[in-house]
C-alpha cells in the first residue's frame, strides 16, 4: 500500500505538489492523470526518494520515504517518461547491471532477461549499444528493466509512449500480468484510453492538487448530464421532446431532422424507458445511439482544460 | 558490501566499453613520452637524463586525463542523460553511490596507467616492491584529480563550464608543477604555487624512487591532498544528489 499524507513539494518558491492525501492500495493500478506540469512527475520522484518532501509523509508499504528512504528504495522500480541509461552500453547489459543491483538473484537473473527480451523480440537487438537502437526500442528497454526487477511497486511513466500497437497491447499485458503477480503499479500516462483499459482507479493531478480520485466508470458519471441518446425515427413526433423533459434525469430534449437528441444523466439505465415513452407515442424507431463521456472528457472537464 | 561493488562494475563497464578513448590515452602518453621526452631529452642539457625526468609526468598526465573521466561521466549523468535520478532510486544508499564512484574513478586510472607505470618501472630499474609504490603513487594522485573532477562535474551546469574547469585544472598541474622543469629555474612565485601541487609531490615522489627509497615527505602531503580533495569530491557529489 502507498499512502500520501498531505505532500507538499516547493521548488524555489513555486509549489509543485500541493497537499495530496491519497491511498493507493496492494495490487492496484493506479492511474495518475494529469497535464503537462501538473504535479505527476515531481510526485512520483518523492515517492521514489529521489526529492524531498516539503512537508507531509509518504509510507510504501508501512515504511516512511523520509525516514526510511532505504527500505523503500528495496520495493521500487520506476521505468521513467525518457529512458534513463548509459547509452553506451548494451541492452542486455543495462538489464543485467539493472537486475544485480535491485537485488533479483543471480539463478534467474538471466532468465528473465531472456524471456522480457524474447517477449519484446529484442533478442538480436540486444546486443547493439542502446544509443543506436530507435525510440520505440529504447522504450522498450526501459520499461524491460521494471519487468526484469518484479518490484513490489513497479512505477510506469509513459510507458507506451514512442510505441506501435502491439507493442502497447504488449506492454498493457506485462503491466496486468505484473499485477497478478502481486506488484502495486502506479501508472503515469496522458493517454486516456491506457488509463480507462489498465486502470482500477484514477487520480487527476492539476496544479499539484489531486482533483479527483474514482474508477473510470464512476468519474465518468460524476459528469451530470453529460450522456447523449440520439433516436433516429421514421418521422418526427412534435410533442414527444416535451414528454422526454418530464423525466427528472433528461436536462434537454430536442429534434434534429428526423433524430431525437437527447442529454441526461445515466443513459445507459434510463435507454430502455425512452424507447418505451417513444413507442408508446406512436413513434417508429430506427436506430439507437447512446454516447457516454469518454475518460477524456472527465480530465478535461477536473482539470479546467479546454481543447485547443 | 555487493552493491558497492556494483556501482563500481558499472563505472568500469562504461570506462572500458568506450575503447577509442583508451586508445587516445594511450596514444597521448606514447606521445608525450617517446615524441616530447625523446626530442626534449635531445634538447635539454645540464639535467641529468631528461627523457628519465619527464617519463613519470607523461604518465601523470594520462592519470589526470583518465581521472576526469569520473567527472565528466558525472556531468554527463547530471545534466546530459539524467541518469542521475535513475541512480537515486536505486538501492544503493547516497553516500555509497558517492564513495563508490569516487573509489571507482581511482582504480579505473590506476588500471589505464598500469601499463604506463610499468614502463617507467623499467625504465627506472624499480624493484618489485618499488613498483607497486609506483602503482600506489598513481592510486594516490588519481584520487586528488577525481575530487577535483566530481567536484567540478557536481558545480557545473553547462559543457562549456566543466570543460573550462578542466583546462584550468589541467594547465595548473602540468605548468605550475615540477613535471616539465625543477623549480630552481622557476620564477620565485611559481615556485611557490608549484610546491603545492599533487602534480609536484607525485612526479617527485615518483622520481625520488630512482634512489632505491621512498620519500616519505613527499609522499605524505600528496596523500593528504589526496584525502581532502576525495572528501570535498564526496560532499559537493552529496549534495547534488538533493533536491
Amino acid at each position: 500500500m502507498i499512502e500520501f499524507k498531505d505532500v507538499w513539494k516547493r521548488f524555489k518558491g513555486t509549489d509543485a505538489v500541493r497537499g495530496i492525501t491519497c491511498t493507493i492500495e496492494d495490487q492496484e493500478i493506479f492511474g495518475l492523470l494529469g497535464p503537462n506540469g501538473a504535479g505527476k512527475s515531481t510526485l512520483i520522484m518523492t515517492m521514489s526518494t529521489v526529492y524531498r518532501a516539503t512537508s507531509g509523509e509518504i509510507l510504501v508499504d508501512g515504511h516512511s520515504v523520509n525516514t526510511e528512504p532505504g527500505k523503500v528504495k528495496e520495493l521500487i522500480g520506476i521505468s521513467f517518461q525518457d529512458p534513463k541509461y548509459d547509452r553506451i552500453l548494451t541492452a542486455r547489459e543495462i538489464l543485467q547491471w539493472h537486475a544485480k543491483v535491485t537485488g533479483v538473484e543471480k539463478g534467474v537473473r538471466e532468465k528473465r532477461i531472456d524471456d522480457v527480451l524474447t517477449k519484446f523480440g529484442l533478442t538480436f537487438e540486444a546486443r547493439k549499444r542502446t544509443w543506436m537502437l530507435s525510440g520505440g526500442t529504447k522504450k522498450k528497454i526501459e520499461n524491460a528493466k521494471i519487468f526484469v526487477q518484479r518490484p513490489k511497486v513497479a512505477v510506469f511513466d509513459e510507458p507506451t509512449a514512442y510505441l506501435d500497437v502491439p507493442s502497447r497491447l504488449l506492454v498493457w499485458d506485462m503491466i496486468d500480468e505484473l499485477r497478478d503477480e502481486g506488484s502495486t503499479v502506479l501508472l503515469a500516462t496522458n493517454m486516456m484510453d491506457e488509463a480507462d483499459r489498465m486502470s482500477d482507479r484514477v487520480g487527476i493531478v492539476s496544479k499539484g492538487e489531486m482533483v479527483q480520485v474514482g474508477t473510470p466508470d464512476a468519474l465518468k458519471g460524476t459528469l451530470k448530464g453529460r450522456d447523449i441518446i440520439e433516436m433516429t425515427l421514421e418521422k418526427p413526433i412534435p410533442e414527444l421532446p416535451a414528454e422526454m423533459k418530464k423525466i427528472e434525469d433528461i436536462q434537454d430534449a430536442h429534434f434534429e431532422g428526423d433524430t431525437l437528441v437527447l442529454l441526461l444523466s445515466n443513459g445507459r439505465e434510463l435507454l430502455p424507458h425512452v424507447i418505451n415513452i417513444a413507442t408508446a407515442k406512436g413513434a417508429k424507431v430506427q436506430s439507437v445511439n447512446l454516447k457516454q463521456p469518454s475518460l477524456e472528457d472527465v480530465f478535461l472537464h477536473y482539470t479546467g482544460m479546454k481543447l485547443a | 558490501m555487493n552493491r558497492v561493488l556494483t556501482v563500481i562494475e558499472r563505472d568500469f563497464r562504461i570506462f572500458f566499453a568506450d575503447r577509442f578513448l583508451l586508445v587516445i590515452m594511450f596514444v597521448n602518453f606514447t606521445i608525450d613520452l617517446g615524441v616530447s621526452g625523446l626530442s626534449l631529452s635531445a634538447m635539454i642539457k645540464g639535467y641529468g637524463d631528461y627523457f628519465l625526468y619527464i617519463a613519470p609526468g607523461a604518465n601523470l598526465i594520462t592519470a589526470t586525463v583518465a581521472s576526469f573521466q569520473s567527472g565528466r561521466d558525472i556531468w554527463r549523468e547530471r545534466i546530459i542523460q539524467d541518469t542521475h535520478t535513475y541512480l537515486l532510486t536505486l538501492p544503493v544508499p547516497k553516500p555509497m553511490v558517492a564513495a563508490s564512484r569516487l573509489f571507482s574513478g581511482m582504480l579505473r586510472t590506476t588500471m589505464t596507467t598500469l601499463p604506463g607505470t610499468a614502463v617507467i618501472a623499467l625504465l627506472y630499474h624499480l624493484s618489485f616492491p618499488l613498483s607497486l609504490v609506483g602503482v600506489l603513487i598513481m592510486l594516490v594522485y588519481s584520487g586528488a584529480v577525481c575530487g577535483l573532477s566530481v567536484i567540478a562535474a557536481s558545480m557545473s551546469s553547462s559543457l562549456e563550464l566543466f570543460t573550462t574547469v578542466r583546462s584550468t585544472v589541467q594547465v595548473y598541474l602540468s605548468f605550475f608543477s615540477t613535471q616539465f622543469y625543477p623549480t630552481s629555474i622557476l620564477p620565485p612565485v611559481v615556485t611557490d604555487v608549484s610546491n603545492f601541487n599533487p602534480m609536484t609531490w607525485a612526479v617527485e615522489s615518483f622520481r625520488a624512487l630512482q634512489t632505491g627509497s621512498v620519500d616519505v615527505g613527499l609522499f605524505l602531503p600528496l596523500v593528504g591532498l589526496s584525502a581532502c580533495l576525495l572528501g570535498a569530491g564526496f560532499v559537493f557529489y552529496r549534495r547534488a544528489m538533493e533536491f
